[in-house]
Order: structure tokens, then sequence, then C-alpha cells
């Protein structure tokens, strides 16, 4: 704490520095056509050094010489606006408006704006919604986080599905955020597609490392999803027809110009179309569904309300119902999950430097796995469920200090409820009425209180650097953790094309994901730190290079990171979710572990031809002190290379084209290697397996290529694209894992499973 | 249009296919060659005459089968000092000795065979286990007997207790009772085929017993209380009460929590974690472990 205070007195020696007069200008960049504030937005004075970008409000505020000036506004796929302000008469408040670019395809287009070069923030990636859709789809469904696995530093789970793992890190440590808020499972179809609608989203950031003051309570990254504000005015709408399934979006205004709306619903219909097919008596489906609204409303010029809510279930069923003259008996087995999400964002602007948004937030993951029976007059019950639920309030603020600071701080509060594991039994009949719920592990209540102050500091005309504190404490059981987590990273112009970088960021984790390393399931459970389980910690360095090259057209990354994590979980060997015993009696705690790697991107962003290749060579290892006999072991998602290479290409004006490849290393797996025989005392003896070391085989490495192509045309009434995707279009045959037929038998002989061979798919999409 | 209806034609016929593809697609995989290993599988006891299982580990997807048979050489020392080598029994790799194993040395088996590495464990043979204010209550109308005993605990880390408690049937034989006990920190071996050593398993290859460990205790007093029913008795009469108290070595306990789990993940398939079983062999895989063991008889 008292570092934190020396930093507010160290920051506020900077305001009685400066005696002179430099201005103030600020205001929010807009979409000229649909009024939807965009972020990440550069906006910058035109020959000098001094820059920004737009918050993910909109927002932006910049502190420059007091004389007529021209600024700019340039954002990726918009025109960018050069406006001229003469601010000798005092600051102003100045919102721009942008109109999609209609000449984006110029191949030779120079942009002097802030490009990554220029920013202080390294191991950051931002994707549009526009460089997503263009992207080959699986199952005639585009996916957020498929996208994302694509980027360096970022490995997929298994075959097919969207867990992320970022620099060495497992699922559990990274931050998604949906509108500020947390979400704690972003899968549906057990992996096979994320939770997040691309059709309600606007935006994307990934943060990988150097990660600024105001994120906390993750190891590796923070995924921030911005959803769609809705249209302030016209009505709109977009939709599409795909082969698992459809979605809506409809957006508008509800008074013009002051109140917008979006809603958002996507549904799988696997379950309906199977029904007629399906033996008479025979229940089984599998469904998932997502709903996604948004209410942007504007108070004043200087107010602003955000309503936002997502909720999104999965089901797995199957089941019988047999007739018995009139009476019927229905039973059937579930797999079912979701998450809710809620918030209420309010931004306030005070006086000219000072912005501030207030939220308040919930956010409910539960899944259940049951089974029912129905009869006359019988019914029984068993489920088990687990969930975790959040409610929490969060202050945000910006100051712009003066021309060389800016300052963001705040402070947040969550409530999190962790139920990691209970059963009811229900037992309805003519002889008895129970009707219990039994807790396999106390439900745990935790208080996670934080603060953060940070500063964007332009030291000199070519050296930058962003420097901050994250203070938290977390309360649980009596027990009192804190954590006082310093940020930094900075950035060097060599010129105006190059730039070094370096960071490091330490990192504190109060939650943990008990997760099977066998498969992504669903019940993979979320715990709190506890008495016995030290919250989790990271420290990492990072240090890079980035370079625009080929007159700007080409964007070159390079950066190299070393991470090292303390008290991370395990389960023990043996051990799953289903147990009859507390949580914490099945983990192995006090691991450690470390990752480190070096990561190349090549982007273009502009001209006919977009896309990026990423590499990735990168080593994770864990160590727990009961696992492996005490000694280290690569991380399941330990993998040597990766590369992906994105491409997509405007053929013409109606056609473009889009192609993924990728290659990584196997991942690693345990496996049984020989058996040998134990017993005595005249006992049968009987043969046991001897697995290799943890994680030490890998299975085969995987590459995939996918492609896509869509078809533009304009409607009277908006727009039309038939999409075609193949995925996997050479049919590779890639490992999911990899099982023994006869695990305890003589001469077992084992396979690799593949999931997914060329799977052509395509969708129809329209949009007015 | 022609040309439209061919396209739409040819992904239709594309995608159907496929479609008889969109299963799970299984190949072969070869788990990666390793050489065979000796193993060694004994747990000496005090007072007794030494018995291994010798063997050797073989591939997983070989077509051939463990060596057990009368080739090994196989030295007993204690305290480093040799004392003999263990001969064949049987001929199906058991190896026995003439020497009687004594509490609170180091015991230590070499096992060697051409063609492969030398495999050694070693093994510190605990001393008794001290105890004291023993009782037992039987409850005649609920057909129920309660033991209670107190372990004195010295005050020395890693001390593992085996309890187990037998009956014997009109033949003399030993027979395992099942009990139960409201001590949530003794941890159950139950599940494990027949390495619990001491009670011959005429009946059954499971064996019931309880085991603590003093982390919890160390240096004190520990109160045991177990609850037998009669239904594990001959002709579910309650009779004599023998009870097995065994401290046992890391090894022991290491090694029969890892079979313990191991068996019971078998019926978990994919979701469970791969457990290893605990090895102290080094060379080699399997156990050198020890146990001392003491039996009162409590009677009605």
């Amino acid at each position: 704490m008292k570092l934190l205070i020396s930093l507010l007195l160290f920051l506020a020696t900077f305001v009685v520095g400066q005696a002179q007069t430099p201005r103030v200008v600020n205001g929010y960049v807009e979409d000229e056509a649909t009024g939807e504030r965009l972020i990440g937005v550069n906006i910058y004075v035109s020959g000098t050094s001094f820059g920004t970008s737009t918050n993910s409000f909109g927002f932006y505020s910049l502190t420059i010489p007091n004389k007529s000036l021209v600024i700019t506004a340039s954002y990726i796929g918009y025109a960018s606006k050069n406006d001229t302000l003469d601010l000798s008469t005092g600051n102003q408040t100045h919102n721009f408006k942008l109109s999609v670019s209609t000449s984006q395809l110029n191949e030779v287009e120079i942009s002097t704006e802030e490009s990554a070069v220029q920013q202080t923030q390294m191991s950051t990636i931002t994707l549009g919604i526009p460089e997503i859709e263009k992207m080959p789809a699986f199952m005639g469904e585009v996916d957020i986080i498929r996208a994302i696995q694509l980027l360096p530093g970022v490995q997929s789970g298994t075959e097919g599905t969207t867990g992320f793992y970022v620099r060495g890190g497992s699922p559990d440590q990274n931050l998604i955020l949906l509108d500020g808020v947390p979400v704690y499972n972003a899968s549906h179809l057990f992996g096979f597609f994320s939770v997040f609608n691309s059709d309600a989203i606007k935006n994307v950031q990934l943060t990988k490392g150097g990660f600024p003051a105001r994120y906390g309570g993750r190891l590796s990254s923070v995924l921030d999803i911005s959803m769609k504000e809705g249209n302030m005015k016209e009505f709109h709408g977009a939709g599409s027809v795909g082969l698992i399934s459809s979605r809506l979006t409809l957006e508008g205004p509800l008074f013009k110009n002051k109140t917008s709306f979006m809603l958002s619903g996507r549904r799988t219909y696997h379950d309906l179309l199977i029904r007629p097919f399906l033996q008479k008596g025979v229940k089984l489906g599998y469904y998932f569904g997502d709903f996604n609204a948004k209410i942007n409303h504007i108070i004043s010029q200087k107010d602003r309300l955000y309503l936002s809510f997502y909720s999104g279930a999965d089901k797995f069923y199957n089941g019988s119902k047999i007739y018995y003259g009139n009476k019927i008996e229905e039973d059937e087995q579930y797999l079912k999950w979701g998450n809710r999400t809620g918030a209420l964002r309010w931004n306030h602007l005070f006086g000219d430097k000072l912005f501030a948004n207030l939220s308040a937030t919930y956010t409910h993951y539960q899944y259940n796995v049951g089974y029912e029976f129905k009869g006359e007059p019988d019914f029984y019950k068993y489920e088990y469920t687990s969930k975790i639920e959040d409610y929490g309030a969060k202050m945000d603020f910006e100051y712009s200090l003066n021309s060389k600071h800016h300052i963001k701080f705040g402070a947040n509060y969550v409530y999190h409820t962790f139920t990691p594991g209970g059963i009811q039994l229900v037992s309805e009949s003519d002889w008895q009425d129970v009707d219990s719920l039994l807790q396999l592990s106390s439900i745990i209540n935790a208080n996670d209180v934080s603060a953060y102050v940070e500063d964007n500091w332009r030291i000199t005309q070519r050296w930058k650097a962003n420097y901050g504190l994250h203070y938290s404490t977390y309360f649980v059981n009596g027990t009192t953790y804190q954590s006082l987590q310093p940020r930094f990273s900075t950035a060097y112009l060599i010129n105006e094309n190059w730039a070094l970088k370096a960071s490091y960021a330490n990192m504190n984790q109060y939650i943990h994901l008990l997760s099977n390393s066998g498969i992504g399931l669903p019940t993979d459970l979320w715990v709190s730190s506890t008495n016995n389980v030290k919250p989790q910690q990271s420290n990492q360095i990072a240090m890079g290079s980035t370079h625009n090259l080929f007159e700007n057209r080409f964007e070159f990354t390079a950066e190299v990171y070393y991470k090292w994590m303390d008290h991370l979980i395990a389960y023990k060997p043996g051990a799953t979710f289903i147990s009859n015993s507390d949580w914490q009696d099945n983990v192995e705690t006090g691991g450690n572990g470390e990752a480190y790697g070096l990561e190349l991107l090549l982007r273009k962003q502009k001209g006919k031809t977009t896309g990026w290749i990423g590499y990735t060579l990168a080593w994770s290892n864990r160590q727990f002190e009961n696992l492996n006999e005490g000694n280290p072991f690569p991380f399941k998602y330990d993998r040597r290379h990766d590369l992906s290479i994105v491409l997509n290409h405007q053929l013409t004006k109606r056609i473009d084209v889009g192609a993924t490849w990728v290659y990584s290393t196997g991942n690693a797996f345990t496996g049984p290697q020989s058996y040998y025989t134990v017993g005595q005392d005249g006992n049968t003896p009987v043969d046991v397996l001897r697995y290799t070391d943890r994680n030490e085989l890998r299975i085969p490495s995987y590459h995939r290529l996918d492609l896509s192509i869509n078809f533009r045309k304009k409607k009277k009434w908006g727009e039309r694209i038939w999409n075609i995707s193949v995925y996997n279009a050479y049919s590779r045959r890639n490992p999911m894992f990899i099982y023994a037929k006869d695990r305890y038998g003589r001469k077992p002989s084992f396979q690799q499973v593949s999931l997914f061979p060329i799977i052509p798919s395509f969708s129809y999409i329209f949009k007015f | 249009m022609k040309k439209k209806t061919i396209l739409i034609l040819l992904i239709i016929s594309a995608l159907l296919s496929c479609k008889k593809d969109l299963f799970l697609n299984k190949i072969d995989y070869e788990i990666p060659m390793v050489p065979g290993r000796l193993t060694i599988s004994c747990k000496l006891k005090n007072g007794e005459k030494p018995l291994a299982l010798i063997g050797t580990s073989v591939h997983i997807s070989s077509d051939s089968t463990s060596i057990n048979d009368s080739n090994f050489v196989v030295k007993l020392f204690e305290d480093n000092l040799f004392i003999e080598n263990l001969f064949p029994v049987n001929g199906l790799g058991y190896y026995g000795g003439n020497h009687t194993i004594t509490k609170n040395h180091i015991y230590q088996l070499t096992v060697s065979r051409n063609g492969f590495n030398d495999a050694t464990g070693s093994t510190l043979v605990p001393d008794s286990v001290q105890f004291t204010d023993y009782s037992i209550q039987w409850d005649s109308a609920q057909e129920k007997v309660h033991v209670s005993f107190k372990i004195i605990d010295p005050l020395q880390t890693s001390d593992y207790y085996l309890i187990e408690p037998y009956s014997k049937d009109s033949n003399d034989r030993n027979r395992t009772l099942q009990f139960a006990t409201p001590d949530p920190t003794m941890e159950d071996f139950s599940a494990i085929d027949g390495f619990l050593g001491g009670i011959t398993p005429q009946y059954s290859n499971i064996l019931h017993g309880g085991v603590y460990r003093d982390q919890y205790f160390n240096g004190q007093l520990k109160e045991v209380q177990l609850t037998l029913e009669s239904y594990f008795f001959e002709n579910n009469i309650l009779s004599t009460v023998y009870l097995r108290i065994s401290r046992i070595s890391k090894g022991y306990y290491e090694f029969d929590k890892s079979m313990n789990i191991a068996r019971s993940n078998e019926i978990l398939g994919v979701i469970g974690e791969p457990v290893q079983i605990f090895s102290n062999i080094q060379g080699g895989y399997g156990v050198v472990a020890s146990s001392t063991a003491i039996s009162i008889e409590l009677k009605p």
C-alpha cells in the first residue's frame, strides 16, 4: 500500500512541474453511418509525436500544445479524417465521425497513423470482426476464438476445440471479458464452438504479456471482447442459415440518435433435424443457443449508459419414453451447461480531463450432470451441479494530466460464490418423498478487491513507457491474501518504422480451474484459493521489436518472453471431478511452471491481400512435488513449433477467397509404455502398467488447410453472401487422442483417434 | 442458371460424400520401444524370511511375456553387508532366503541378469508399533463390535500405520473383516489385490485395511476407533477379533496407495488421470518395502 501511495505522490509531482498551459482536446469517435463508437482509433497530431487511441468506449483525450493544429483520426477500414483545431482559445471537445473507406483496397495507401510501432504496449493484438468473418468457417460458423488460436503465442487445445493456451499458461489463466464481464466457460459443443456470436461482436483484443495495471486476476492473457452497441440511426439486421445453426441479429434506434438496441440470437438445430429419424420412444439430442442483448442510451454529451446481457446454454441428452397402455415412463440422462452475464455501465466526463466509467456486473456459470425418471406415480432425479457466480462493481478513470502523462486508475470489487459440487437426490413415490441436497464440497464465498493506477508516460519524442501498480486483496474463509503487482512496459523508437519494446508484469490469480488432462469437458471445476490452496502467481518478462516494412504495408513483430509461475494446482493421479470428497483432497498444490519462447508475426492489413504469418517456438514445463516423482515435466500443451498462415484475397468486388494453414507440434501425453508383474504372499500376481514420464510422449504433429470463398451480391433489401468453406481441405487425419484398446490385456494395440476429416460447409448470410 | 445449378449439385454431392466419414477415425499408433527392465516386488516382514517376485518389464505391445524364471541373480544385503543369494522358490519368479528379517535394519535387494541393467531397491524395516488403552465393546443387540486403542507415535517424521482387523473361521483360517471408522484421516486401502501383506486372503483377494499417516499427530497419542459388523463374521456371529497393527515403510504406503488409485481409476477411462505405480527401484521397476506387525486377540 505504501508503494501505491508513493507512486501517486510521484505522479503528483508532474502536476506541479507543468507550468505551461497546454490544451486538452477530447471527444468520441464513432461510425458515421451507425453511430457506433469505435475502439482503438488512432488520434494523433500530424507532424508531431502526440497521439493516443480511443478506449473501449470510443473516448479519447489528448493534452497538446496551445496552438492551431491538424488532428487526424485513423482506423483500419475507415477513411482517415483530418480536422484543424484552433486551441488558442481553450480546451475543446471534438468528436470524429468516420465513414467506411472505399479505398481500403489500395495497396499503396500510406498511413502516418500511430501504428503498433508507436504504441508502448507490446504483446497485444487486435482483430476486427470483418477480418475474422473472411476466414474459413467451421461447419458454417466463423468463430472468434478459433481466429485467436491462429495468433503467435496462442496454442489451440485438442482438435477442433476452442480452448486456448497463451504462452504456456492453462485455460483458466485467460481472462475472457465480454463487455467487461468475465465469462467462465467460453465453449459450446464440448469446445468446438465458442460462445461468442460474431454478429453481436464489435471488437476483439488479446493481450498476452506486458499487462497494463488495469488488468488483474489472471496470469496469462486478457481477451477483451466488446459487443456491438446498436445502430443509432437506422434499423438493420443480419443473419445466416448454416448447416448446423442459424443466427439473427437486429439493431436500431429506440429513439433516434438517443437510444439504440442490439439483439442477437443463435441456435443449433441438430436435435430438431434428427428427431424424425429416431425410433419411437428414443430421446437423443444436442443443442446450444446464445442470446445477446444491449441497450445504449445517450443521457447527455457527457453521460452515456450501456446495459448488456448474454445468456447461453448447451444441453446433451439421451433417454427413452415407453408407453404402457395409458401410462408413460420417461427417463433421461443429460449434461447441460451455460453462462449468463450482465453489465450496466455508465460513462461520465468530468470536466475536460477526467473520463469515468462505473460498472455493475454479474456473471454465472453452471453445469449439471443428471438422470431423471418420470413414471406414474414415481419420480426420481439425481443431479450433480457445480457453479460459480460473481457480483461485481468497478470504477475506472482516465485522466489526461499533461502532454506527457495520461493516467488511468480505478478499483474493482467482486463477490464470488463457488459451489464446486453438489448432488440433489429426489425420490417421489407412494411410499417415500425425498428431496435432499448434498454438498460434496463446501460452498465458498470470497471477496475480491483490487485497485490500480497506471501512467502512460511520453518520456521523450522517441521513448515511451507505461508503468503502474495493481493491488489486490482476497478474503476467503477467514484468510486474507494480498498482492501488490508492479507492471512496466516501454518502447523506444529507433526511427518512425522501428521500435524496440520491453515489459515486465507480475500477476496474481485467486481462482483456479481444476481440469482433467484427458479431454476438455465442461465439467472442469472452478474453485477458489483457500487456506490450503494459495493464489497462483506469475512473473513475465518480454522483449521485442516491431517493424513496419515496405512502406507500412507489412508489420513485422518479434518477441521473446520468459514466464515463471508459482502455486499452480493439478488433480492428483487418478482424481476426477466425480469424487465423493472435497475437491481440496484431490489436488496437488504448490506447483511451479515456466514458459519461454519466441514469437514472430508478419501481418498485412491493407490491400487486396491481407492476413498474417505467425510462428511460435515455445517451451512450457510444470513441476509438482508429488507428480512425476518430483521431476519437471512438459505441460500438456507444450508445443515446440506452431505456425499459422492466414490469407484473404479480394478477387473482385463480389468475390473474396480465404485460406488458413496451421502446423503445430503434437500434444504431449502420458502413455503406458510397458507392464510388469507384482505380487507375493501366495496371491495371484497381477500385471501393472508402467507409464512413461508425465507427458513424455507426443502425438503426431498437427496440420490442416482450410479454404473459403464468399460470393457477395447487393440486393434491393441489403446484401447477401454465400459462404462456402472447406475445413481440413486435404483431410489430414489429425490425432485428437491416443487410447489403448485393451488396457490391461496382453498385447494391447494403440490407436490415434481423429475427429474431423474434410468437412465442406456452406452458409447463407444476409444483411439488411 | 445452369452453372449455378451445377455448382449447387457439386456442393451437395461433396457434402454427401463426406457424410459417411464424419465419425471418429482411428489409425494405429506405435508406442515407442523401450528396453525391458528388471522388476522387484518385495515386502519384507520383521521376523520372517525374505520373499520376492522377480521379473522383467515388457513393452506394452510386445508379443513376448514377462520373464519370471529361475535365471535371476538376487542378492540380499543387510546394512550394506552381503547376507545371501535368494534362491528360486517355485520357478515362477519367486525367490526366497533363509535369513530372518529384523526390524531397524536396512535391507537391500540387488537383481541382475544377462542383457539387463542391474536393479536395486532398499528399505528400512520399521520398529514395532507401540499402543495403549485398547478396549473392545460387544454390542449384541446391534450385532456390532466397537474396538478402540491409542497409537503412541514417536517424534519422528513419516510414520505409517496399517490397521487390519480379521477373524478366524472354524477351520482356523483368517477371515477379512470390513470395518467402519468415524475418523476421516484414516485412508481406505481396501481395493488392492493381495498386496497388503500379512493376512492370507483365502476367501477373497480384497482386503480391508486402513492407513494412518502421522502428519496430523506426530509425536502424540492417536486414538483409533473401529466398528465391526457381524455380517462379516462366519455365520454372521460375532467372535474373537484379531487386530493386526503394522508400521509400514514409506515405500509400502506409496506403492499400495498408487495400486489402490490405479484400480479405482480403471473404470474412469479417459476422464481419469494416468496413475504411475510407485517404484523405488533404481535401474528397474517395482518396490522393496517392509513392515513390522503386531497382532492382538480380542475375545468376547
